[in-house]
């Protein structure tokens, strides 16, 4: 490995990038062997332990689902750091399993959209989509270049990478949260139910943890832009869950709150302030400009004259009669809800409360498709604070005696 | 304070009671807890809950590289600490078994999962 690395990889990196630089990381495979614990764990709370050594495949409980292993959550912070400025492309990572190599360019590079069609799966694919934001197509025609980027790109993008130094701080500081992650996340201590050790949910906080996260990194690197929407909504509902489980929040109470455009933005940039950081004090703009442009977006898509004003948005109450004034960033959270709802399809009359129609009957449902980029922010508060966003506290380190 | 609110107190957690306390107990040594058994339970705690213990480090960070410092005795050093790790011996096994992948431009232009994974396979082997 070593002669390939210094004879062919390093040469031909700084060949093309000679005031780049790579970073290496090494995963400890202790720390990895400890999640065969909790997998474990799992199916020894279902089954006996002789029928789990009858099987001869060890407790394979989902893991040809998702390994759920320290690797995977590496490589996805990796690859999320590697589009987290979209369009700019700071850095590349790869290696071996186990060992990760950080290529950091000196200038990043910027993506450019494919020209489409890409294959014939995307020609057909764009028959499929629906829910994309609406765009002003004579305003791109006669060459408003803002508008034909956001037409192109479809997500947030940001005017400038950020600087060189700052990602390399925050490269160094996702490592960091990471470690105390993957300890806390490995230890099933931190999962009690009734008074015991729940393996079950141990490993199910394993699992949906490290679905967040790739579901973020899908959300922010998809080029099917109703997808990211979606997959923003299915990040939403998974902290949602998080936070139920360990906070006792109520149900879809923390999925409203994220697409708030008030309380929401309040929440995420308090969070991310407190990172001692000059990545996130920078992303901090990025944050605002996103729930700005959820907010204005919301507001726009209601077509019903004289029902938006400074104090809110009219929505009819639930027997269709009078209606109530909601907030713009209550109303926003509860629209994008019921958006989220229509997945399993879009039937009023099962719903005591008739809340789907109530909501959708007002907008035309042109939701910026930039709310794909909000999923990072989330992740990041994660990461900041598990403990002020979920709920999330596990036992103390060095603290017992 | 009761035995239970002791233990509790100093970071022991209970697993389970019955049939499978222990086959808990002998495993959660050998995956780094202090194991407490008392008549009704078996108590874990993390070797680094304990006050003054180091928690482990799961990724650690090696020498950064650039142009004018390519930090061959470090890096010599860590691939010689990372060819005695299970992954190594994972990635060699691969590179065995699948010894006709080569790079590719043609990989890198799918973000599907399984030509992702491909790609991987391929640049790997070629790696190590």
């Amino acid at each position: 490995m070593l002669t390939v690395l210094q004879q062919e990889v390093l040469p031909a990196f700084f060949s093309a990038d000679p005031e780049g630089s790579v970073e290496v990381l090494a995963l400890d495979e202790s720390v990895d062997r400890h999640f065969g614990f909790l997998r474990g764990g799992y199916a020894v709370q279902h089954y006996a332990i002789a029928e789990i050594q009858q099987g001869r495949r060890g407790a394979a409980t989902l893991r040809a689902w998702d390994t759920a292993v320290p690797s995977d959550y590496l490589d996805v912070l990796l690859s999320i750091l590697q589009v987290a400025t979209y369009p700019h492309i700071p850095l590349f990572h790869g290696g071996p399993f186990g060992l990760d190599f950080v290529f950091l360019f000196s200038r990043p590079v910027e993506h450019v959209p494919s020209q489409f069609p890409k294959s014939w799966l995307d020609w057909a694919r764009s028959d499929a989509d629906f829910g994309r934001e609406a765009h002003n197509l004579n305003a791109v025609l006669f060459g408003d270049s803002v508008e034909a980027a956001r037409l192109e790109r479809r997500r947030y993008v940001w005017t400038a990478p950020l600087p060189r130094d700052a990602l390399s701080e925050l490269l160094g500081w996702i490592i960091d949260r990471l470690n105390v992650l993957l300890l806390e996340v490995a230890d099933p201590a931190n999962s009690e139910t009734d008074g015991c050790i729940d393996f079950t949910c141990a490993l199910e906080l394993n699992l949906s943890l490290i679905r967040l996260m790739r579901r973020v990194l899908h959300a922010m690197a998809t080029e099917e832009a109703p997808a990211g929407k979606f997959l923003a909504f299915e990040v939403g509902d998974i902290i949602d869950q998080l936070s139920r489980q360990l906070l006792k929040t109520e149900e879809t109470a923390v999925f409203k709150l994220l697409f708030n455009p008030v309380a929401g933005r309040e929440l995420i940039k308090k969070l991310l302030g407190a990172v001692p950081l000059r990545a996130p004090q920078i992303m901090l703009s990025a944050v605002d400009a996103i729930y700005d442009d959820l907010q204005a977006g919301v507001g726009e898509s209601i077509w019903v004259p004289g029902k938006v004003s400074e104090a809110g948005v009219r929505v009819k109450r639930s027997d269709l009669q009078g209606e109530r004034v909601e907030e713009i960033g209550e109303f926003t959270g509860t629209l994008l809800r019921v958006l989220r709802n229509t997945h399993h399809g879009y039937f009023t009359r099962g719903d005591s409360r008739a809340r789907p129609s109530r909501y959708l009957a007002l907008t035309t449902g042109n939701i910026p498709d930039s709310i794909s980029s909000l999923p990072f922010f989330w992740l990041l508060a994660l990461l900041a604070d598990p403990a002020a966003f979920v709920g999330w506290s596990p036992l103390p380190l060095s603290a017992f005696d | 304070m009761t035995d239970v609110e002791a233990l509790r107190a100093r970071g022991f957690r209970p697993v389970v009671t019955g049939e499978k306390r222990d086959f808990f107990a002998s495993r959660a040594e050998t995956y780094g807890y202090e194991v407490v058994q008392t008549a009704e339970k078996v108590w874990i705690r993390k070797m680094f809950r304990r006050r003054g213990a180091t928690p482990p480090i799961s990724i650690v960070r090696g020498p950064r590289i650039t142009i004018g410092d390519r930090r061959e005795g470090e890096i010599g050093q860590f691939s010689e600490r990372y060819a005695r790790t299970k992954y190594a011996e994972g990635q060699r096994g691969l590179s065995q078994r699948f010894p006709v992948y080569s790079l590719s431009g043609l990989a890198g232009d799918s973000s599907e999962p399984y030509r992702a994974f491909d790609a991987v396979v391929r640049i790997l082997s070629r790696f190590c």
